[in-house]
């Protein structure tokens, strides 16, 4: 069922069992997963099924630090949420992902990969992906050409992952819609969190839109699925009962906030054609392939983060802008164009350059996990949004242990790829120097947000505990990559639809 | 955003990464076999980035830029030109396994190859 939240009366009361906040990636996994059950969902969407220039402008804020995307473009704010144009990349989290490593400061989940992996099975059909099966063994049957560089299996392993061409909002709308108990309400942004008087649980939900309509929302259950900046957000905003904004007793609201690096980092020059189609990926063909990936034995040997490394051309590699320089633009639609166009015309320039050995030479990208760092967080700006909310800010800080992280794992592969006379590598030129802690202005992230509501089964070190629920509060829960303690080596989002769906189930058993 | 977009890059993708074709339009096998040419690295540089190599580990290990000092290391006590050059490369990869391997303008080669390069260098300045 769907209700336009700007048609309804000033003043409606909508009470249901579960209020979930965002009809994004998250929000709408969970939203599914309850079509058909004898409760009442209730779903609440900023926006509505198309890009909205005054709802995406909610998502405005300033950025700090290490220099970033602007907020209102890394994310997409309509039903969809960012699968309305993510790239659809997904792999599981590794089982380290979720160990305390002592080289790595807060780092520990309350929960393994193993309570994770039922629901890894779910999140592969929810994201119209393959197999749930991620073993490059099984995928060499499968697939055909997949060969693997004989590389020390001991030290590097070749990670998979899948594809889907997924987009949450076309896929699921009509699903959505059709469900009888579920009521998505459009133009539905929640600004408030009213808690009891005691503020043990949340009574009710604010919501506000441009039409000036204000609703109230009642409900057993809320999960904030508004996306790990705005669901910060929320809660720090939502201050009129407890000075510091909800689940932050301790300071931890916004703190952790993570992305993946996504950095250009090295080149590898092969001395012999290699064929395969195992280290390439191409849009809407590609069922699966890999990366290369440094296993969790050399990791802790090194005492190194997760990440892995994929390769391009490197004709194409050094004719690419930088992602952080091209996409700044505050507009996401403009982003995209301006990297499509950079993209394409670094493929067009390539295509004359591939002549003698460079034509058998990669870049190798790293994508690697961001060292949890309580210092790089989401904080309220004394600006506020056209609906009355102050807006978030990001200050994002990169640690000592990203950047040794990343030099070790290239002088890894360097290692690896010398011993079995496949290539040589020549590093970036700030991997260089040893002592060398500056980042260069290549340094990309992933448009991955990750962190700032960690979970931890002690309050003191985390907003939520093992079941997503927000410490000291009981019925308030929250949905996505902003749980996470870590941020893993791949992009969050099959991680964080399996997250959610065990979220879902959990609370299935509460209602 | 727009599934065109995509389309776009997919085309990229296609056009950019059909690698199996490069690799076999410009491998070349023929690769001369001496104490002074480094064999691996021959596959991908030329003789004048070889030589450029060659000089910055002179320049970054001055006790080994003499040509005698070098050809004594490379041929390490072997008497035999053919036996000398088959252990090298035994010798590189052991380099790689050990960690005997050193920066050079971001390269991560093995020390012995490096030496090589030393030596060519010389030869050929």
């Amino acid at each position: 069922m769907h209700i336009d939240a700007r048609e309804l009366e000033n003043n409606t009361l909508i009470e249901g069992d579960i209020c979930i906040v965002g009809a994004g990636t998250a929000g709408l996994s969970i939203a599914l997963d309850w079509i058909g059950t004898k409760h009442k969902v209730v779903l609440l969407e900023s926006g509505g099924f198309k890009y909205d220039i005054q709802i995406q402008n909610l998502s405005k804020g300033k950025t700090t630090g290490q220099k970033y995307y602007p907020l209102k473009s890394s994310r997409l704010r309509y039903f969809g949420g960012t699968t309305g144009h993510w790239a659809g990349m997904c792999s599981p989290f590794d089982e380290l992902d979720f160990k305390k490593r002592d080289y790595v400061p807060h780092s520990g989940w309350p929960i393994t990969k193993k309570d994770l992996n039922p629901y890894y099975s779910k999140a592969n059909k929810t994201l119209q992906l393959g197999p749930p099966n991620y073993d490059f063994d099984y995928w060499k049957k499968e697939l055909p050409n997949l060969n693997a560089f004989d590389l020390d299996q001991k030290v590097v392993w070749n990670k998979m992952w899948q594809y889907t061409v997924a987009r949450f909002g076309e896929l699921y709308q009509d699903t959505i819609i059709n469900a009888k108990n579920i009521h998505l309400y459009t133009y539905a942004n929640a600004v408030d969190l009213v808690a009891t008087e005691d503020v043990s649980a949340i009574k009710e939900v604010t919501v506000k839109n441009h039409a000036g309509k204000t609703h109230t929302v009642k409900a057993k259950h809320f999960i904030l699925a508004c996306g790990t900046i705005q669901n910060a957000r929320m809660l720090l905003a939502s201050n009129s009962q407890a000075k510091n904004g909800l689940g932050n007793d301790h300071d931890i609201v916004g703190r952790y906030f993570m992305e993946h690096l996504e950095i250009a980092s090295a080149e590898l020059w092969l001395l012999k054609p290699f064929p395969t189609d195992l280290y390439t990926w191409d849009f809407g063909v590609t069922k699966a392939s890999a990366e290369l990936a440094i296993t969790e034995s050399a990791q802790m040997e090194h005492k190194i983060l997760n990440g892995t490394s994929s390769l391009l051309p490197l004709t194409v590699g050094r004719n690419q802008s930088p992602r952080m320089e091209t996409w700044q633009d505050e507009d996401p639609r403009k982003g995209m164009d301006l990297l499509m166009e950079d993209w394409t015309a670094a493929a067009e320039k390539a295509q004359n350059e591939n002549k003698g050995s460079i034509a058998r030479a990669f870049q190798l990208n790293t994508r690697i996990e961001q060292a949890p760092n309580p210092n790089s967080r989401v904080t309220l700006g004394t600006e506020k949004d056209s609906l009355g909310v102050p807006r978030a800010n990001l200050h994002w800080q990169l640690t000592t242990l990203d950047k040794s992280s990343l030099r070790k794992m290239y002088r890894i592969l360097g290692q690896q790829f010398g011993i079995s006379g496949i290539g040589r590598l020549k590093l970036m030129e700030y991997l260089r120097d040893e002592n060398d802690n500056s980042w260069p202005i290549g340094t990309n992230g992933g448009w991955h947000h990750m962190g700032t509501t960690r979970m931890s089964d002690d309050p003191k070190k985390g907003v939520v505990d093992a079941n997503c629920k927000v410490h000291g509060i009981s019925n308030l829960f929250v949905a996505g990559a902003a749980c996470y303690a870590t941020s893993g080596a791949p992009n969050p989002t099959l991680t964080l639809v399996a997250l959610s769906l065990r979220l879902s189930e959990f609370l299935k058993g509460e209602v | 955003m727009e599934r065109r977009q995509f389309i776009i890059l997919s085309a990229i993708g296609a056009a950019a990464i059909g690698t199996s074709v490069w690799y076999f339009k410009y491998y070349n096998s023929e690769i001369p076999n001496s104490l002074d040419r480094p064999h691996a690295l021959s596959h991908i540089w030329d003789t004048d980035m070889i030589s450029a190599m060659g000089e910055a580990y002179r320049k970054q290990l001055p006790s080994e830029d003499n040509e005698s000092r070098l050809r004594q290391l490379l041929r390490n006590n072997q008497t035999d030109q053919d036996a000398a050059i088959e252990a090298l490369k035994n010798t590189i990869k052991s380099d790689f396994i050990s960690g005997n391997t050193l920066v050079i303008e971001g390269w991560i080669l093995s020390q012995a190859e490096a030496r090589q390069c030393a030596l060519y260098s010389i030869i050929s300045g």
